[in-house]
């Protein structure tokens, strides 16, 4: 794993030199949220945080919905590609003011740790405004190339909304999983 | 001494106009460039991902010493733009989106803008359906097809459809329905394949003025749930090496009007490799001598396949047969090529947004590039 380490330090290190070049925290998000058991928190919480290290985490309020929706390791997020609306003005699973959730996206499943439940999440895109630019997470469980679009999170799934400009992305829950 | 360095100032005013041999510059100098863009140049995508209508086609000489050198200009790209060259036209083609009230929406519009490289201006638009599919960008989103003839360019609404602009009287001709199928991968003489959900590939033929003449399907050639294809290859010599999550080639004859694939074989050599995985953006490719190049990370499993790789593994895709494998600089997220002969070169986008720059074949590290972009998801030769 020295590589995984060296380039979570390295990188982390860079957050912090150069606050424009966040356009990669994505794609180390995936680097890094696809290797069981190692530390996203890291990069995760500079990507997320914007203002600094010293921005305290926040949480749902909830026990049985644990975990921080700002961070790329909160539990809903494990199929997620975009902005977290929880940094841009709406919360895991509502749009920011003056955007329009899309109807249409794809869906995945996230294991919740509170109950050990698997959860079916729908990754609603919120649309209207120009990118929310923060907060960037990419994670691909359950992931599958483009041409299966119900399980893609590449595609801009403003679709059926007023506009297909994309703000931010959402994490519904919509029920349990069902094997 | 404020007084003096004053009297200093206006003396050296007085003296210079008095040079006999002065001219004044003139006003209104704009660049151009040889149209024949050398084979090393690359252009760089820039897709602009936190300000998505704002992206650009940089022309990149990644040899120049300076940075002047280096940067030979830009194309605007809006909206998560498509690119293609024509090389028998000379001519390049950014698939572009905008909206009638910017950030805010409004009406979409979407054309195909065509570049003259000589000068960098849009000499001609052809708009077409405001339905080309966005987000993360794949190189086979828009081919042409039928030699240079057509441009073919994917739509998601999510009815998938693919829009056929002819390239000869620079018009859009029409939209081929491709229900269940995406991606534009051209084959044969006129015909383009595309990829479908159930793991079956659907190829469209079309008539000499572009629309569509029939339609054939192959059987089920891979498993899209449990070891999907990625949707982007490798072409060489009419094949389409496509690598697999777990893994896989998946060679595709496309050099018929009918697709038909061969044998897979495996990335890894032995058991020791049997956990790498290949991963991230465009993670193959074949430069112009014909090798092949994987971007490959170790330790892969369910939901690794965008997380780029720590090596590239270079192959004979034709005999199915790893030639090498070279250690990044840095880690790799996306792969592009250019050059020619001896002068091949290997180009990495990597964590930082910067371009690695290594020697072809051996993969000899060169320099790190920093052209300005901020998210060069592609890097493609010039030519």
């Amino acid at each position: 794993m020295n590589w995984l380490d060296k380039l979570t330090e390295r990188s982390t290190r860079n957050i912090a030199q150069r606050s424009s070049r966040r356009g990669f925290l994505g794609l180390l998000g995936a680097t890094l949220a696809g290797t069981a058991g190692l530390p996203l928190l890291p990069v995760a919480r500079a990507s997320s945080a914007g203002a600094g290290p010293e921005v305290p985490p926040q949480s749902t309020g909830n026990p049985d919905d644990p975990g921080d929706p700002t961070q790329c390791d909160y539990w809903r997020y494990c199929g997620i590609d975009g902005f977290l609306c929880s940094c841009c003005g709406g919360t895991q699973n509502s749009c920011p003011p003056g955007t329009e959730m899309s109807p249409l996206t794809w869906v995945g499943t996230c294991r919740n740790p509170a109950d050990g439940l698997n959860y079916v999440i729908s990754y609603n895109d919120c649309c209207g405004k120009s990118s929310c630019g923060r907060c960037i997470c990419n994670r691909n469980e359950d992931d599958r190339p483009v041409y299966r679009p119900a399980a893609n999170n590449d595609i801009d799934w403003c679709i059926g909304t007023t506009t297909n400009v994309y703000n931010c992305s959402t994490a519904v829950i919509l029920g349990l999983a069902t094997e | 001494m404020k007084t003096l360095t004053t009297c200093i100032a206006l003396l050296a005013l007085a003296v210079i106009p008095a040079r006999a041999e002065f001219e004044p510059e003139p006003v209104g100098i704009v660049e151009g460039i040889d149209a024949n863009y050398p084979p090393h140049w690359i252009m760089v995508r820039d897709f602009s991902f936190f300000h998505m209508l704002e992206g650009k086609v940089l022309v990149i000489d990644p040899l120049g010493e300076t940075l002047g050198d280096q940067y030979k200009g830009m194309m605007t790209a809006s909206f998560i733009a498509g690119y293609a060259r024509s090389a028998s036209r000379n001519e390049m083609y950014v698939i572009e989106g905008f909206f009638s009230r910017g950030g805010r929406g409004g009406e979409r519009t979407e054309v195909v803008a065509i570049y003259d490289p000589a000068t960098l201006n849009v000499t001609a638009e052809v708009e077409i359906p405001p339905k080309r599919i966005t987000g993360m960008p794949k190189s086979m989103m828009n081919s042409l097809i039928g030699g240079d003839r057509f441009l073919g360019v994917y739509n998601f609404t999510p009815a998938q459809s693919v829009s056929i602009v002819d390239l000869q009287t620079r018009a859009f001709v029409g939209e081929v329905n491709t229900p269940g199928c995406g991606f534009v991968i051209p084959n044969g003489e006129r015909s383009f394949t595309s990829i479908c959900s159930n793991g079956s590939l659907l190829t469209s033929h079309l008539n000499e003025d572009g629309t569509l003449k029939d339609t054939t399907k192959t059987d089920i050639l891979f498993d899209p749930q449990n070891d999907p294809i990625f949707e982007t290859p490798a072409i060489l010599d009419g094949v389409a090496y496509f690598p697999t999550f777990s893994g896989q080639i998946l060679p595709l004859d496309v050099s018929g009007e009918t697709v038909s694939a061969g044998a897979t074989w495996s990335l890894a050599t032995n058991d020791e490799e049997a956990t790498w995985r290949p991963g991230g953006m465009n993670l193959i490719m074949v430069d112009s001598a014909g090798v092949g190049y994987v971007l490959m990370h170790p330790e892969g499993g369910e939901g690794t396949h965008k997380n780029g790789g720590g090596e590239v593994w270079v192959y004979d895709f034709a005999a199915g047969e790893r030639k090498a494998r070279i250690e990044l600089k840095n880690w790799g997220l996306s792969l592009g090529h250019s050059g020619t002969g001896d002068q091949r070169y290997m180009f990495v986008t990597n964590p930082d947004m910067a371009i690695d720059m290594y020697s072809l074949p051996d993969g000899e590290y060169i320099k790190t590039l920093n052209t300005g972009a901020v998210t060069p998801f592609m890097v493609e030769g010039a030519q």
